[in-house]
């Protein structure tokens, strides 16, 4: 009994391990190549960079565009969520709270939205953006992100409103707020774990963004993360150690937020799926 | 309840419902409209073809091609993520020490960029020095063969979105009472019929809702194939969106591209309908 | 069926947790479950009731002692070895499968044919009454239907020991008294070995053969409903069995208050400065007494034994029977109140006697200790 219960946790930490392993492993090799030399590169074994050397941190951050690129990105994810976590808050309070009538229809019908492919929408996006100058701004980036990020932000509130004891809402009209009263000094201060969760969400999703990142942006006024990382210049070969300094600088921000925040984000995807 | 004025509930529901009509309701039905024109905005031409764009997509190769590697994407890697996130959900949820650092590991591929992630396999997978051939011990031109490129995407894809299914799994595993396990025991049954008889039934309406998230995105897949193969070598990983997105801002043939780009919409379509006929038939929860 | 045998079973939960307190569920817990007999465990929550159910059905193991089954130690026997069948508190019927597929599991798991299962499953739909649900979801039926399915998927095998843990706990009052009535009839129909797990008192002494009390993962007494009522082992026992509870009484209090023949009746020569007596509420019975500030002159017909001025506080009327809370200086004491006396005559706020009706039930522990005392005056 022992000896198959110990074998069977022997199993388990093996397995354990090798999820882990597979998950970081590739990321691990990005950071590991981004301290080779250009020589070292072309060669394996060693596995292990010898020399270690900054050249490529330093030849990325010498790119006078990574900064730019950086703040494009910044902006953009940051304005997007701040958009469409307000957009979507007064949406979902409408659909869960103030129970309009309707609003399974009107969720179902978002939820579809959000399974467009966007492939499909692109060209007359394109067109529009092009037809009101809007081409290579960051505004237009921000009106599309926010947009598309709707959806899952008003799924995962609605659904967090819907979690709330009901007598909270109802106290407060009691109470004497009104309708939009008890939603800002009640309901949203209640939600402020979920509104973080939607915010961390929507946040990761623009900063990743690339399919109209790259239809919209022409150069590097407006170029994100994703669509820099993508058309990484180089003159004969592609540069390996450079590109993986690159990424490494420009994903940090989101491993970041993965660490500090992973209870909440799970929390927020669960919340964007079940009962979806 | 309180009841509320419907000018009040509209107000609040309003803004939100026009942007997302604006942005995606209505390029939509322009895309119906752009997939019947002949339209290439390098010589202006511009007119209505009728449903001529279709007619010729069932004789492009090319399109059918990028539809035969869209599905074969699409099912294997739908497949492999599902089997792969009810294991990897089982193993995980019995982690107890350092649970916050293990999901937040597991968490990462999700997180970071596509494109940075195709990149990092990019490399990985290059022929002469990439470490997967290092590490297998026997040169494999993985991006350079049409058999291997479509499944190296497909790798990639698993490695990105599994975690996703994981999440999902193991939210649907902690809903499941623990007297049921109990029950189970008593009833008679070991590890694999518990596994059998209990969890996997009771996962069964959560796993349906992720094939359905991600045979949508599956569908429509793009930055993974793009940036890691830009559809090659020879057009054997075009997928309908890199196809798609071609069409549109290489060759800059509107019409023809935006017939392309309905076609990714209208299978979704396709896929959604059969999804909720299986999720209808299935035993409902709880 | 089968003898059931704990010997020292103890179990610790935490123990492996570096600074957290690990907590003794159960402390070498002994006793024997004779073969056929009812057996409840019974006391407030966290007494290690549930746990000692547990360990039996095999779904925990013993961190010591031995658990024997006709003799066998079954210690390392997984649950479907052991060929037990428990009731959940919370029924744990498989969401996903029809009634008559949840009844027909545990037959299934085993590869009964088909066929053995369908008459296996129709006799015991027909004997807990649920033929007509066999084909609905668990999702569809009422508690007390649930109740029913659960009972019927324990009873369809014929397993050595049948366990129950709060079946009935999820129940409405009503339909927890008629399942009270049909547990019992299955068991008399075909007496399996029952361990039932319950933290009402009144359904264990109503229903069981023996019972076990738990306080704090300790053994605090086992023996019949009416052992465990008449000579309660120990000032737990005593509070913890009966409806509305035992009062208690320092002795030197008492010594104080009752006027007379206390030395003899209630303290049977005892020390009252060490002493707690315990008096059940229908021993006892509030009478008015007509002069308000008399201590000693009892009026009208004189009673014989001891009796306790105060002042009526409170009546609970249960419709069947009256009880009155008199404050006898400082102390509450609940007692009854008698048929002749409560026609409206008592009224709060009222002076009353309360007298000790039965002296035989007089409870009497040491104060320190808590234990019971033993009931043969100390004088040889």
């Amino acid at each position: 009994m022992t000896l198959h219960e110990g074998g069977l946790w022997g199993l388990r930490v093996s397995a354990l391990v090798l999820v882990v392993g597979f998950a970081i492993g590739p990321i691990a090799w990005q950071l590991i190549t981004s301290f080779k030399t250009d020589a070292a590169l072309v060669r394996l074994p060693p596995f292990w960079p010898e020399p270690w050397t900054t050249a490529n941190y330093e030849a990325v951050v010498q790119e006078p565009s990574l900064l730019r690129v950086l703040m494009n990105t910044l902006i953009v994810a940051g304005c997007s969520t701040a958009c469409s976590l307000v957009l979507g808050a007064c949406a979902a309070f409408s659909l869960s709270v103030l129970r309009i009538r309707g609003a399974q229809w009107i969720l179902a019908g978002v939820l579809a939205v959000s399974m467009f492919p966007p492939i499909a929408t692109v060209s007359p996006l394109y067109l529009v953006v092009r037809f009101l100058g809007l081409r290579d701004s960051l505004l237009a980036l921000i009106l599309l992100d926010s947009t598309f990020a709707l959806p899952l932000g008003i799924w995962v509130m609605a659904n967090f409103f819907r979690n709330l004891p009901p007598e909270v809402y109802a106290a407060a009209r009691v109470d004497g707020c009104s309708v939009s009263g008890a939603f800002v000094r009640v309901v949203l201060p209640l939600s402020a774990p979920g509104l973080f969760a939607t915010a961390i969400l929507v946040f990761i999703f623009a900063w990743n963004e690339f399919l109209l990142a790259l239809t919209i942006t022409v150069t590097t006024a407006s170029r994100t993360v994703p669509v820099a990382i993508a058309m990484f210049p180089g003159l004969h070969e592609i540069p390996w150690g450079e590109i993986a300094a690159a990424s490494i600088v420009m994903t940090t921000p989101i491993v970041v937020l993965v660490f500090f925040f992973q209870r909440r984000i799970i929390e927020g995807l669960t919340m964007g799926s079940v009962k979806g | 309840m309180i009841a509320v004025r419907r000018r009040t509930q509209v107000a609040f529901v309003a803004p939100a419902l026009i942007l997302l009509s604006g942005v995606t309701v209505y390029p939509l039905l322009h895309v119906v409209w752009l997939s019947l024109r002949r339209r290439l905005l390098i010589f202006d031409i511009d007119r209505f073809v009728g449903l001529s764009n279709y007619r010729r997509l069932l004789g492009d190769d090319r399109f059918l091609s990028a539809l035969a590697n869209t599905a074969y994407f699409c099912g294997v890697s739908v497949a492999l993520e599902l089997v792969l996130g009810v294991s990897v959900a089982l193993v995980l949820n019995r982690v107890r020490r350092a649970r916050g650092v293990v999901m937040a590991i597991v968490l990462l591929p999700w997180a970071i960029p596509t494109v940075v992630s195709a990149k990092m396999w990019a490399w990985m997978f290059s022929a002469d020095y990439g470490v997967l051939n290092y590490l297998l011990g026997r040169p494999v031109n993985w991006l350079g063969s049409p058999f291997w490129a479509l499944n190296a995407a497909i790798l990639m894809d698993v490695w990105k979105t599994t975690p996703f299914v994981v999440l999902l799994v193991m939210a649907a595993l902690k809903e499941i009472p623990e007297d049921l396990y109990r029950a189970v025991r008593v009833d008679g049954a070991g590890r694999i019929g518990t596994f059998w008889y209990v969890t996997l039934p009771l996962v069964a309406p959560m796993l349906v809702i992720v094939a359905v998230f991600r045979t949508l995105d599956a569908v429509r897949v793009f930055d993974a194939v793009f940036v890691l193969t830009g559809g090659g070598p020879a057009g054997t990983t075009e997928t309908l969106s890199v196809y798609a997105y071609e069409l549109l801002f290489q060759t800059l043939q509107f019409g023809y591209g935006s017939t392309v780009a309905l076609s990714v919409f209208l299978i979704a379509l396709l896929l959604t309908g059969g999804y909720l006929l299986v999720l209808r038939r299935l035993p409902s929860r709880l | 069926m089968a003898v059931v045998t704990l010997e020292g079973v103890t179990k610790v939960f935490g123990a492996s947790g570096r600074r957290s307190a690990a907590v003794r569920a159960l402390d070498a817990i002994g006793l024997t479950i004779d073969d056929g007999e009812f057996f409840s465990f019974v006391g407030p929550s966290g007494c290690g009731k549930s746990t000692a159910l547990h360990l039996i059905a095999g779904l925990e193991t013993a961190d010591a002692g031995t658990i024997r089954f006709d003799g066998v130690r079954v210690n390392d026997l997984e649950p479907k070895d052991r060929d037990v069948s428990l009731v959940f508190q919370s029924y744990a019927l498989y969401p996903h499968m029809s009634v008559r597929q949840n009844v027909g599991f545990p037959l299934k798991v085993r590869r009964v044919p088909r066929r053995e299962i369908d008459t296996a499953v129709a006799r015991v739909a027909a004997s807990v009454g649920i033929e007509s649900l066999l084909d609905r979801r668990p999702r569809a039926l009422s508690g007390g239907q649930r109740q029913r399915v659960a009972l019927a998927r324990a009873l369809v095998r014929r397993p050595r020991v049948f366990l129950m843990d709060e079946p009935l706990s999820n129940l409405d009052a009503r339909l927890r008294l008629e399942m009270r009535t049909e547990l019992k009839r299955i068991h008399q129909a075909s007496p399996v070995t029952t361990v039932y797990v319950t933290h009402d008192q009144e359904e264990a002494m109503t229903m069981s053969d023996r019972i076990a009390v738990m306080h704090r993962g300790q053994l605090q007494q086992c023996g019949t409903p009416a052992e465990i009522y008449r000579t309660p082992a120990n000032c737990f026992v005593a509070s913890f069995m009966g409806s509305p509870p035992i009062n208690f009484f320092k002795g030197g209090f008492l010594a104080r208050l009752l006027l007379n023949d206390v030395e003899g009746v209630v303290f049977r020569g005892l020390a009252p400065d060490g002493l707690s007596v315990g008096l059940r509420p229908e021993d006892l019975s509030v009478r008015a007494s007509s002069s308000p500030t008399a201590k000693g002159a009892a009026t009208g017909a004189a009673t014989t034994g001891p009796w306790i001025p105060g002042t009526l506080r409170f009546v609970e009327d249960t419709g069947r029977e009256r009880w009155g809370d008199v404050d006898c200086g400082g102390q509450m004491i609940r007692a009854r109140i008698s048929g002749s006396v409560a026609n409206g005559r008592t009224q709060v706020g009222q002076t009353v006697a309360v007298d000790i009706v039965s002296t035989e039930n007089i409870q009497r522990f040491d104060a320190s200790t808590e234990r019971r005392l033993c009931d043969e005056p100390k004088v040889s």
